[in-house]
């Protein structure tokens, strides 16, 4: 069941979109041009997201294997640049290669993974989703443990004003390098707050971007 | 100004106050936060790094916290905000002769007090904490030390002079030791007409005297008889006691409900003077009114209802059955007849009236009594000759006994005549004495005959018959009367849901089963699906006394007195105060707690 959010006329606009590549790929379909006719047969069309009521028997469980990464990746503390060099292998042609994360670990590791997959002739695209807490952590001047969600590790920080404010100033810089990064190799960049309006994300920032079309 | 507590112990609450940073130790220790990445973080002081008190972060909200904690334990130990100033009572008389007339001047001397105590406030140092008292019917507060002067002010404006005679003098004296004594007064004054008989008190007490001794005169006593036996027929007597010299004046009965005056009597002088009003017509109240020049109003009119008509109980005391049967026949009585052996005055008691026949007990009997030919040797009225046949020869035309008596035909077989009592006056008398005594001791009337008027034969022996039942009348008259109230009095109601219609035409519903008689008139009661009415009136020659000396019994100066302890209880502004500053705290707290919860 989707959330509420996915209304049928979201869904119905979401069809309408397309993903926009720079480059062209090799394929395996034949020919060049599209079918504007959808539907039952033996040509192909396009993949499209499951949604209820669909016949599971056209479902390319192969592909839905496929962009399941987190399948591949061990639980606890993750070696972001490894574990894309091991989901490459499974890819045997580039294509399109949207990344999906809060990209919370640190700049180089960003960069290494991003390098990783630019290498590998991905046309690449990366959307940070951030939670309003990682953006505005709440107080504990007394001192709190933080725990790191992914590794468990954990820090006895004093985390009063002062230190929050540093912690904002670090975030600021942590983004605005990474936007930098994307932008100097020609990798779109879109950032999506838990507070944003993920229709007007979709529908209206990502094709502004030159993600969607 | 100073503060004191009247509940200092529970400063010891103060020891608990550390408590309140133990919430904030246990809300500030190694609280435990999930983050997306800690590399963010690192670098950032530690606070693993601080001391207890280091990591003890006290925010605004706890030393607003503090301070509430502290107003409550202030307010539990209940401070009172002392005035240094003395306490000061004013005592105002509300007794019926504060009524009279301000000599030479206009208003009544009540008015000139009320002023005089206004005065009294505006020279009382403000920091005085004054109460005032009225002292009529009996010693009252009307406000107490905690209102202020504007709140005096009002209450002076309210207080009424009652129509109710000054409490004793000895009840006035114990009710200002007791102000000054217990109660912890510094000052009284005392507003009233009356002046002090001696300066011996002390400088604590000041009496304020207004007006002087006036001449006055006023009715102390007002009675109807109606004779069950003459039913139709309505007697008044009326007392006027006069004080100092007056102009003439005259005393006359009126209806009340028509206002018309049957009878009128004139008078010149005297301190004081009776007058009967035989044979009044009926009406259902009456009214005894004086009119002369004098300083006071209100003792000049007295009031009276019509006594019921009623059948009267007769304790006949008497060796002759026969006797007793013949009285039988007389209408409206009922009689009761015992030997002289089986008489005891706790049985009389119960009685409206005694006839001892040929007999006599050692003392007066507590209620009215007759005594038809008492033996001879009996100590209450001593015999003198005896004689057969004796001729009357004098008797008192205006005494009620007499009326109607044919006394040429009255000629009792056997007679003794009795030796003068001092309290009796002789009403008929023959050759050798008085043959018959009448008066009234203690309240109450007394007959003594010295001869035999029984058995009653009716119409065959009529002077004989008129004047037993003359003797009867005179004894009964007051048989069916209500008894008689006085102001300053307490009414006792009987029924629950009783409402008192007042002189005034007020209809109360008192709340308790009494109500206080304050003011003098007709009181129609209605209780218990029945309607009574009751003359109330002040007919006390003491209050009629104008400008009588107050005679007080030496009071003792008061000790010094520590300063006034009857201030102000700050508590509750204490225990309001806290309980705003606890709803900000919670507000704020809330606020801050929601922008956590957002975090």
């Amino acid at each position: 069941m989707l959330p509420s959010l996915f209304t049928s006329q979201f869904l119905a606009r979401l069809e309408t979109l397309r993903i926009r590549t720079r480059r062209r790929f090799l394929g395996s379909r034949p020919g060049g041009h599209l079918s504007l006719r959808r539907g039952a047969g033996l040509e192909f069309a396009d993949y499209r997201h499951y949604t209820p009521g669909d016949d599971p028997r056209y479902i390319d469980w192969k592909l839905y294997s496929r962009t399941d990464l987190s399948a591949h990746l061990p639980s606890g503390k993750i070696d972001t640049p490894a574990a894309l060099a091991r989901h490459l292998q499974t890819i045997h042609r580039p294509g399109k290669a949207i990344w999906l994360s809060d990209f919370l670990f640190p700049a180089e590791i960003c960069q290494a993974g991003l390098n990783l997959l630019r290498a590998a002739n991905f046309d690449l695209a990366i959307i940070q989703v951030l939670g309003h807490a990682d953006l505005d952590p709440p107080l504990a001047p007394a001192g709190a443990r933080l725990v790191d969600s992914e590794s468990n590790e954990s820090a006895l920080v004093r985390f009063d004003a002062q230190a929050k404010k540093e912690y904002v100033r670090r975030l600021e810089q942590h983004n605005r390098e990474l936007r930098s990064f994307c932008h100097q190799r020609g990798v779109h960049y879109a950032q999506f707050t838990t507070g944003q309006d993920l229709q007007q994300f979709v529908l209206r920032e990502l094709p502004a971007l030159g993600m969607l079309t | 100004m100073d503060f004191s507590f009247l509940s200092p112990l529970a400063f010891r609450l103060l020891y608990a106050l550390p408590l309140l940073i133990v919430p904030y130790l246990l809300r500030e220790r190694g609280k435990r936060i999930v983050v997306p990445a800690l590399f963010l973080y690192q670098g950032l002081p530690s606070s693993a790094r601080r001391r207890l008190w280091g990591r003890l972060k006290l925010t605004p909200l706890f030393f607003l916290q503090l301070f509430i904690l502290l107003l409550l334990i202030t307010a539990a130990a209940q401070p009172l905000l002392q005035r240094q100033g003395g306490k000061v009572a004013l005592v105002l008389d509300t007794s019926a002769s504060m009524q009279a007339r301000m000599p030479g001047g206009q208003g009544s001397l009540f008015e000139a007090a009320r002023q005089q105590a206004l005065q009294a406030l505006d020279t009382i140092p403000g920091r005085d904490a004054i109460s005032l008292f009225t002292n009529a019917p009996l010693p009252a507060p009307v406000s107490t030390s905690a209102d202020t002067r504007a709140q005096l002010r009002q209450d002076l404006g309210r207080v009424e002079v009652t129509d109710a005679p000054d409490p004793s003098d000895e009840v006035v004296s114990s009710f200002f030791a007791q102000l000054l004594g217990e109660r912890g007064f510094q000052q009284v004054f005392f507003f009233t007409d009356r002046p002090l008989a001696t300066q011996e008190n002390t400088d604590a007490l000041t009496v304020v005297t207004l007006g002087e001794a006036q001449p006055n005169a006023g009715i102390s006593a007002f009675r109807l008889y109606r004779s069950p036996f003459f039913p139709d027929q309505v007697d008044a007597t009326v007392v006027v006691t006069a004080i100092g010299r007056l102009s003439k004046g005259s005393v006359a009965i009126e209806n009340v409900e028509t206002g018309k005056a049957w009878q009128s009597q004139q008078f010149t002088t005297g301190e004081s003077l009776t007058f009967s009003f035989p044979q009044l017509p009926l009406a259902t109240t009456y009214r005894a009114r004086l009119f002369v020049e004098d300083g006071l109003a209100l003792d000049n009119e007295a009031y009276a209802v019509l006594p019921a008509l009623t059948t009267v109980p007769v304790l006949f005391v008497s060796p002759s059955a026969e006797a007793a049967k013949s009285l039988g026949q007389i209408p409206n009585l009922k009689l009761e007849r015992v030997s002289p052996q089986d008489y005891n005055p706790a049985k009389a008691a119960g009685f409206p009236l005694v006839i001892f026949h040929l007999t006599a007990p050692e003392t007066l009997p507590p209620t009215n009594a007759a005594f038809i030919l008492p033996p001879e040797g009996n100590t209450l009225f001593p015999f003198g000759k005896a004689a057969t046949r004796p001729a009357i020869t004098q008797w008192t035309a205006a005494h009620p006994l007499t009326s109607y008596v044919t006394f040429s035909l009255l000629s009792p077989a056997y007679a003794q005549a009795f030796l003068p009592v001092s309290w009796c006056k002789p009403v008929i008398s023959s050759t050798v004495g008085p043959l018959v005594l009448a008066g009234e001791h203690d309240g109450r009337r007394y007959v003594a005959v010295g001869f035999d008027l029984f058995p009653y034969l009716g119409k065959q022996n009529l002077p004989t018959s008129i004047l037993t039942l003359n003797l009867l009348g005179w004894l009964a008259a007051q048989a069916g009367q209500p008894p008689s109230l006085k102001t300053g009095a307490t009414l006792t109601l009987a029924g629950v849901s009783a409402s008192v219609r007042l002189p005034s035409g007020e209809t109360l519903t008192p709340a308790g089963s009494t109500i206080s008689l304050k003011k003098q008139g007709v009181y129609t009661i209605s209780e218990n699906g029945s309607e009574r009415r009751s003359a109330v009136n002040l007919t006390n020659a003491e209050e009629s006394r104008l400008g009588r000396p107050l005679r007080l019994t030496p009071i003792t100066p008061p000790a010094p007195v520590a300063p006034e302890t009857t201030g102000q209880p700050l508590w509750p502004w204490l225990l309001i105060a806290a309980l705003v500053l606890l709803a900000l705290e919670w507000g704020i707290a809330r606020r801050a707690g929601e922008a956590v919860g957002m975090g």
